[in-house]
């Protein structure tokens, strides 16, 4: 059970909301924003947060928005990753967040929670980092909401300023016309924690790729996209981007030499599945 | 009518498939308290100090209690176990005080308020680390720790708790006449039960002098011995009580939170306390099953026939003995496997480590004793270019051979093995000496066999009970001491009732829990036993009934008694059934028409005594360790991945000489279980710890089991070679569905990798470092 007390609050605009969080952290409460709950809530059954507030910002309509427009696709930050595979507008991102935690935890997790919580993977995250030119946020902050580029807040993780959330994030409707795949590999159960997880596209400039579980969070990277998007055969370019990766997690799921092995082989496998 | 042999449906399974059965947490009373553990972060440290005077003072709290306040030890055959660590803390999750307030959340807001000061000792990680020459010791002075229930032999100065020996025939022509041998290294992790229920236990102490106990346990009436025997309380005024338990797999025969909670209570004035494991805490801080590492060595002629097996064995028993000693001779006892083996020698040592302590799981340790001697096996094959079912038929042990503890075995005592691995043969389409198969690509299909036997180590004294009443429409009640975990007890016990009365098992009434109050003792429910022990009391107390119906019966039918049978409901005259009485003109007693009554309640009474056991000999092992054997052959099919070596196991199946099989339906379900668990050792499970001893799979999020989904397709089939003594022939099976599973997994993969897996659980990663040594 959770021991520790704290109060909910149901905030229904992002106004209301943010305001709530301040007055609460002046009188001294450390108050949490609330989406799906699921790591608040397993993280305080073992004691391991005690926050003294909730505020649940799954009732404020424009952190509900799912909306595939003409020129752009909309996914609010309290929609769920199931809601977000279930309505598929980008299957990309279906495919990447189709595979965190497992059903019943995914009718929960929201997309604002997953880029938040501390559990490092966040491979929802993997298709707006591959687009992050065009990827944009938008965050609630005391001076209202502001839409800007998701780089320049997100990097594998989140850096938001105090009382500040994420409302929505949303991508041009013309990315659903690369080609891209995304693979989760495991220890050996389909539903655990990753090994690791690569998604990647290709657009007439060439491949572009990020991963989950590799390095201690989500990236990107430059470099490696000019060696995927070499001339090499392909088994030489995976080996040649993952020799770029430094250092790599050596956890109780895998260790990094193994890591290092089924990075190369799924590499690839991607590569031949997106028409290199 | 016939209800043995017949799928009966579980007497249980309407209210629990419903959510309507009640476990032991779904009753609560008003006015409980609640107890928290604080538990240790640490495998090995000195106590330092225990500052719990921030706690006292936080809102609620009615009791603190440390190893201070408790002045004695706790163990089943070893008394070497605190209920509250005292001086020093022996593995990560080892209670170390205990909060007892008025409300969960002040119980464990308080228990986060204690602070304990250790000083870190080094850890023992594994049995051979334990031996290791400086290891650190786990137990400075285990020698003097009082024996409860001998053989156990601890050796003070060093980390072996015990040591079980067998020594048969004579090793030098044993290895004279075998002209191939193989030596091989094992090397098997601890493993969790992880039932759906996690333990729990409430204890409350009356003012007249009454222990009322209600815990999660497959031991109410080793509880109640236990309680009488640590805290000087007449056994009759403990009484324990089990409702349905939800999976306990041996877990939850050991006995640890019924200590600690009426440590609570007593503490309280007797209150009603509850301490209930988290899950967290169920993994880390009561008992896991053994890990074990082995080095096997065996010797065959050039035919294959086995003529020597030597074997070491070493249990990493824990932090505490436990059931060790009791498991480490199970092991020696059939520690050569199904096969006939003249000549063996076998050392089995349980080692104390900086570990959960281990205590019985499904199998009582043959599931990692049946991995080192199936591999062993099937090494031997290759070794000698044989078909791996064609060495196991050649060796096959048979009526006339002897086990490891020299008992002469016959038919009745141990089934036919040969006649299960035709029987897989067929259910397999096996080819003989069939190579693994390339599917396509990447993918190689291979299938591994296993062969198993296994006897039930009891107490040479174990008993069981059965108390028949009737009510007046003449259906019946059956009363008795075994517990339902899952396992199909009750029904079981029902449909052998049925059959000997000749009635409907619809008209036998179980009742689902366990009182020691008013139930007969039955031993423990444990060892797969209870059909036979439980089976032949409901058939004695069967019997005393039908006695008391035919003696009543005889006198308003004016005939002997012995003219006279039972069946569905009535007492008729054999040669002439429609001169009758039914039951229930004559159950709650006889009255003529003229208003004159005779005969009184007829009650059965049954009993059963476990017989002819004897202990097995400290130096070479000989004795009687169980009433008989059950044997059977088991294989899996794995396709195998070259390129990245992930795997798809593809079926899974077990031929199992079950005797005479009761309820067929429940007897697959029983076996595909066992299955299920044995793929998830073989492939995931492993409680694991860091170098540091720190336990790493604390939570079901890192200790992996099978999911629904991940099945493999199972085959099940019965050969049924009657045991003689038993209730309608029927052979223990509750456990042995996984006691061949790891192995034949680990040959499957073995074979389709041309690797050796010799140690568990064989994750992709691990086949790939076998192959490729780790290197890219």
């Amino acid at each position: 059970m959770i021991a520790s007390r704290f109060q909910y609050y149901r905030p229904e605009t992002l106004d209301e909301a943010c305001q709530l969080y301040m007055r609460l952290q002046e009188a001294k409460k450390m108050p949490l924003y609330y989406g799906g709950g699921t790591e608040i809530l397993t993280r305080a059954r073992e004691s391991a947060i005690r926050p003294d507030a909730v505020l649940d910002i799954k009732h404020i309509p424009e952190c509900r928005r799912l909306e595939m427009a003409e020129d752009t696709i909309v996914f609010g930050a309290a929609v769920t990753l199931d809601e977000i595979c279930r309505t598929n507008y980008w299957p990309l991102l279906s495919d990447a967040a189709g595979r965190v935690a497992d059903h019943t935890t995914r009718c929960k997790i929201t997309l604002g929670g997953h880029l938040a919580g501390t559990i490092p993977y966040r491979e929802a995250s993997l298709p707006f980092m591959i687009f992050a030119r065009d990827a944009k946020i938008t965050v609630q902050g005391p001076a209202g909401p502001r839409r800007i580029p998701l780089v320049q807040v997100y990097d594998g993780q989140l850096h938001l300023g105090s009382a500040e959330f994420v409302v929505d994030l949303s991508v041009p409707r013309s990315v659903r016309d690369y080609r891209g795949a995304s693979v989760k590999t495991t220890r050996i159960d389909w539903v655990d924690y990753p090994l690791f997880t690569v998604t990647m596209v290709r657009d007439s400039s060439g491949v572009r790729a990020a991963f989950s579980g590799v390095l201690a969070d989500p990236f990107t990277s430059a470099s490696i996209d000019k060696i995927l998007s070499g001339k090499a055969d392909l088994s030489q370019r995976a080996r040649e981007s993952v020799a770029q990766m430094n250092p790599i997690i050596d956890d109780l799921h895998g260790s990094s030499a193994y890591r290092r092995f089924r990075l190369t082989t799924v590499i690839s496998q991607l590569l031949q599945e997106i028409g290199e | 009518m016939s209800t043995v042999g017949e799928s009966v449906r579980r007497k249980e399974a309407p209210n629990k498939v419903t959510g309507r059965a009640k476990y032991n947490m779904d009753m609560q009373s008003p006015g409980t308290l609640f107890a928290e553990l604080v538990t240790s972060p640490h495998a090995h440290a000195r106590i330092r100090k225990i500052d719990t005077q921030n706690a006292s003072k936080m809102g609620g709290v009615k009791a603190i209690l440390t190893g201070d306040d408790v002045a004695f030890l706790c163990g089943e055959v070893l008394e070497d176990r605190p209920p509250l660590a005292k001086g020093k803390v022996r593995y990560f999750g080892e209670p170390v005080a205990m909060v007892v307030a008025t409300s969960e959340a002040d119980a464990i807001l308080a228990s986060l308020a204690i602070e304990v000061d250790y000083e870190m000792l080094g850890v023992v990680n594994s049995p051979l680390g334990g031996l290791e020459k400086n290891a650190p010791l786990v137990h400075e002075r285990a020698g003097d720790y009082v024996k409860a229930k001998p053989p156990v032999s601890p050796e003070s100065g060093t980390n072996i708790a015990d040591l079980a020996k067998i020594r048969k025939g004579d090793m030098a022509q044993g290895w004279k006449s075998a002209s191939v041998t193989v030596e091989a290294r094992f090397s098997l992790p601890p493993i969790d039960h992880a039932a759906m229920e996690t333990r729990s236990a409430k204890v409350e102490i009356l003012h007249d002098g009454r222990v009322l106990v209600q815990s999660t346990t497959q031991a109410p009436f080793e509880v109640q011995k236990l309680l009488s025997k640590y805290f000087g309380i007449k056994q009759g005024k403990v009484v324990v009580e089990t409702p349905l338990v939800g999976g306990a797999f041996g877990g939850k025969a050991t006995v640890q939170l019924e200590v600690l909670a009426y440590l609570a209570s007593k503490a309280v004035d007797g209150r009603l306390v509850q301490l209930v494991n988290s899950r967290e805490q169920d993994l880390a801080t009561s008992p896991v099953g053994t890990g074990l590492q082995a080095l096997i060595k065996l010797g065959a002629d050039e035919k294959g026939r086995l003529s020597a097996a030597e074997l070491t064995f070493w249990m990493d028993a824990g932090a505490y003995t436990d059931s060790s000693p009791r498991m480490a001779r199970a092991i020696a006892a059939e520690c050569t496997g199904p096969y006939r083996v003249d000549n063996v020698s076998c050392d089995t040592y349980c080692v104390y480590t900086n570990h959960t302590y281990a205590t019985a799981y499904r199998g009582f340790a043959h599931m990692p004793m049946t991995f080192c001697i199936e591999r062993a096996m099937d090494k031997l094959a290759k070794q000698l270019h044989m078909d791996p079912l064609q060495i196991r038929q050649l060796n096959a042990i048979q009526p006339g051979d002897t086990t490891p503890t020299q008992v002469t075995l016959n038919l009745s005592r141990l089934g036919d093995l040969r006649a299960c691995i035709e029987r897989m043969e067929t259910l397999l389409g096996w080819e003989p000496g069939k190579a693994p198969t390339h599917i396509s690509g990447d993918l190689v299909r291979a299938i591994g066999v296993s062969c198993f036997w296994k006897t039930s180590s009891s107490p040479q004294n174990a008993i069981s009970g059965a108390i028949i009443t009737f009510n007046q429409e003449g259906s019946m009640n059956l009363a008795t001491g075994a517990v339902e975990f899952g396992a199909g007890t009750k029904t079981t016990s029902a449909q052998i009732l049925a059959e000997r009365m000749d009635m409907s098992i619809d008209d036998v009434y179980i009742h689902s829990h366990v009182s020691t109050k008013v139930d007969p003792e039955h031993w423990k429910t444990v060892a797969s036993l209870s059909t036979f022990m439980v089976g032949r009391a409901v058939l004695d107390a069967a019997d005393d009934a039908i006695r008391q119906l035919k003696t009543l019966a005889a006198v308003i039918l004016r005939c002997s008694p012995k003219d006279l049978a039972v069946s569905q409901g009535r007492v008729y005259i054999k040669d002439d059934p429609t001169m009758n009485v039914a039951f229930k003109d004559i159950v709650h007693g006889y009255q003529y028409p003229e208003g004159n009554s005779i005969g009184g309640q007829i009650m059965g009474r049954g009993t059963y005594i476990v017989r002819h056991l004897s202990p097995l000999n400290p130096e070479d092992g000989e004795g009687r360790p169980g009433p008989s054997w059950t044997v059977g052959c088991q294989a899996v099919e794995v396709e195998l991945n070259q390129r990245d070596w992930t795997y798809r196991i593809l079926r899974a199946a077990t031929v199992i000489d079950a005797g005479r099989v009761i309820n067929p339906k429940g007897a697959r379900g029983m076996v595909m279980g066992g299955m299920c668990q044995g793929l998830g050792y073989a492939s995931r499970e492993a409680v694991r710890h860091d170098a540091e001893g720190h336990l790493l799979t604390n939570q079901l999020r890192t200790y992996k089991l099978m999911r629904v989904g991940e099945q493999p397709k199972y085959l099940v089939d019965f050969v049924e070679t009657a045991q003689i003594d038993a209730p309608y022939g029927a052979r223990a099976v509750g456990e042995h569905g996984v006691l061949g599973i790891p192995s034949a997994l680990a040959n499957a993969l073995s074979a389709a990798a041309g690797i050796e897996i010799d140690q568990l659980p064989a994750t992709p990663e691990m086949l790939w470092t076998l192959k490729t040594g780790g290197i890219l």
